[in-house]
């Protein structure tokens, strides 16, 4: 997948901008603060419907404007596809592909696949489950529809029954109408159970052989410990009775409480090392390595299942890594069909051959 | 900018209906100034009328000018069968393809607990009394095909059941004339679900 061009009006502080990145590796260098950083954000929008930096979509237009829009033009095996996402305060988000207006934004996923790594991505590891299950989402989402409809569907289904469930008083007994929410919550869960136990084994095994490359052989060991305990290879049908026998034998605690305690949003993604668990008692450089072989398997992962690289997002996170890893991830980037890379620091010596562009004064420039 | 005071009375009006914002609000008023006498009369004498005249039918809850409505008395009707709708503009939908003769009932709504809404506050109790004389022998549950619509159905389907009655769901599926390597999986997956046998 190739980005042909990118359009940016009023995003970040970015009021106009019009770029042809170079295919191959582009390394996008400038001071803090010039809007770097932005450029990437606005690829993994595109990807994803969402910034990896900011759950509220507001904090993407530019101070002072009441809308932004991101565009762009890609080629893809399938052919060239332009498109456009808006976003204002009255509408929302709007989907443009090829000039004509999308009224599904779901129609938006696939259509761009990206992975980014950023600083923030460290948290993958050392941060609360979830972190871990909303990289996970934004991974499945740009792969699946179905995965986005159910995951969609589900959280619906969860607001309102956790809705029922504290208005219900805790004596409460068999509900008929809470049956028929709990029925529902279990038909798009188990969706999200399978889909994630299946994801997380092919996940698991690229990132170990990633990691044993990075860290001189050890063993990475990523699993799903999903809320719902499930013998596997379980089917749909006994995924969503196991789910329904979980509620079941949470039904006191649930209603003394008023809140749904089991299902896929609290599901958790273990990392460790030898039977260490990463999360409390890794080192920090093995929480950035393991972060580190997570994104490099998301990069298979979207090759598998869409048949081409995505591209590759690397934030400022170059200069963090040592003179080892800094080569594997060059050869990584060089490897996917196009990545763009930001740093504060001139890397000229270190990818003389690569596209190379600077941002200042608002504007960015081939350097 | 400030408007006299009849005309920022009038915005102010406008601007409770739903979907109306303040700039909407703002040009809906200044084409009612620019109106004939004649084209506002009418449009009065139209609120004023439909308010007065409009009501709910006591035995679907459909909207009519007279209760029981012209659909619930009608001769031509098939009884044996009611459909099961949200809103009085999904009755509308449904005898806009000439292809349904059976009768209807109408909820006011789906099960909601974020709006407050479960099923004492749609007209549920009211359909039940409606299945007892046993002149029905199927329901169609015809609601929202969201999440709110779908445990509406399956909710009735349970509490119906006891009662002996047939329930069923309408079909979700492939658009007619949709060709299928241009649905999407979770179209085609439920289409499948649904499948009959031919």
């Amino acid at each position: 997948m190739l980005l042909k061009l990118l359009t940016l009006a009023d995003f970040r502080n970015w009021a106009t901008l019009e770029w042809q990145p170079a295919p191959g590796l582009n390394v996008i260098t400038g001071a803090n603060a010039e809007g770097k950083s932005n450029l990437l954000e606005a690829i993994f929008f595109l990807a994803s419907g969402k910034s990896f930096r900011t759950h509220r979509d507001a904090d993407l237009a530019r101070f002072g404007s009441s809308g932004f829009a991101v565009g762009a033009r890609i080629e893809r095996r399938a052919g060239e596809l332009s498109l456009v996402l808006r976003w204002d305060r009255a509408r929302g988000k709007t989907l443009t592909l090829d000039r004509t207006e999308h009224p599904r934004l779901a129609d938006l996923f696939g259509q761009v696949t990206a992975v980014c790594f950023s600083p923030e991505d460290l948290s993958l590891v050392k941060g609360p489950p979830e972190v871990r299950r909303h990289a996970l989402n934004l991974l499945l989402l740009q792969v699946s529809r179905p995965y986005y409809y159910h995951l969609r569907e589900y959280n619906r289904v969860l607001a309102q029954r956790n809705a029922y469930l504290k208005r219900l008083p805790p004596t409460a007994s068999s509900e008929l109408a809470l049956a028929v929410w709990d029925e529902e919550l279990a038909l798009h869960g188990a969706e999200l159970i399978l889909r994630r136990h299946a994801a997380l084994a092919e996940l698991a095994r690229w990132a170990d052989e990633r990691h044993r490359e990075l860290s001189g052989g050890h063993e990475l060991r990523i699993s799903y410990v999903p809320s719902v305990p499930l013998s596997e290879p379980a089917t749909l049908a006994e995924a969503k009775a196991a789910f329904l026998q979980e509620l079941e034998q949470k039904r006191r605690e649930e209603l003394r409480r008023g809140i749904t305690l089991s299902g896929p949003q609290r599901d958790e993604i273990n990392f460790s090392i030898g039977g260490r668990d990463l999360r409390s008692y890794g080192s920090q450089g093995e929480q950035r390595t393991a972060a580190l072989a997570w994104k490099l398997a998301e990069l298979e992962f979207i090759r598998a299942h869409t048949g081409e690289m995505p591209l590759l997002l690397l934030d400022d996170v170059y200069s963090e890594l040592d003179p080892k890893r800094q080569a594997y991830l060059t050869r990584e980037a060089r490897r996917g069909s196009q990545t763009f890379l930001t740093s504060a620091e001139d890397l000229e010596l270190a990818f003389p051959d690569a596209a190379s562009w600077r941002v200042a004064a608002g504007e960015l420039k081939p350097h | 900018m400030y408007y006299p005071e009849p005309m920022a009375r009038l915005i102010e009006e406008l601007r409770k209906l739903p979907g109306i914002g303040p700039r909407s609000a703002q040009r809906l008023a200044f084409h009612i100034l620019d109106s004939s006498k004649e084209t506002i009369e009418r449009l009065l004498s139209a609120i004023t009328e439909a308010r007065e005249k409009v009501r709910h039918c006591s035995i679907c809850g459909n909207l009519a000018t007279s209760d029981p409505c012209a659909l619930c008395t009608s001769a031509g009707r098939d009884r044996s069968v009611i459909c099961v709708v949200q809103e009085p503009r999904d009755v509308v939908a449904m005898e806009k393809t000439h292809e349904y003769k059976g009768l209807y009932h109408v909820l006011g709504g789906a099960i909601s607990p974020m709006e407050g809404i479960g099923p004492e506050q749609l007209r549920v109790k009211e359909l039940v009394e409606r299945l007892k004389g046993g002149e029905v022998k199927e329901v169609i549950l015809a609601t929202d095909l969201n999440v709110e619509g779908e445990v509406t159905a399956t909710y009735l389907a349970r509490l119906l059941k006891p009662l002996g009655v047939k329930t069923t769901r309408l079909a979700h599926g492939l658009p007619v004339g949709g060709d299928l390597e241009y649905a999407d999986e979770v179209t085609l997956a439920k289409a499948l679900e649904g499948r009959r046998e031919l």
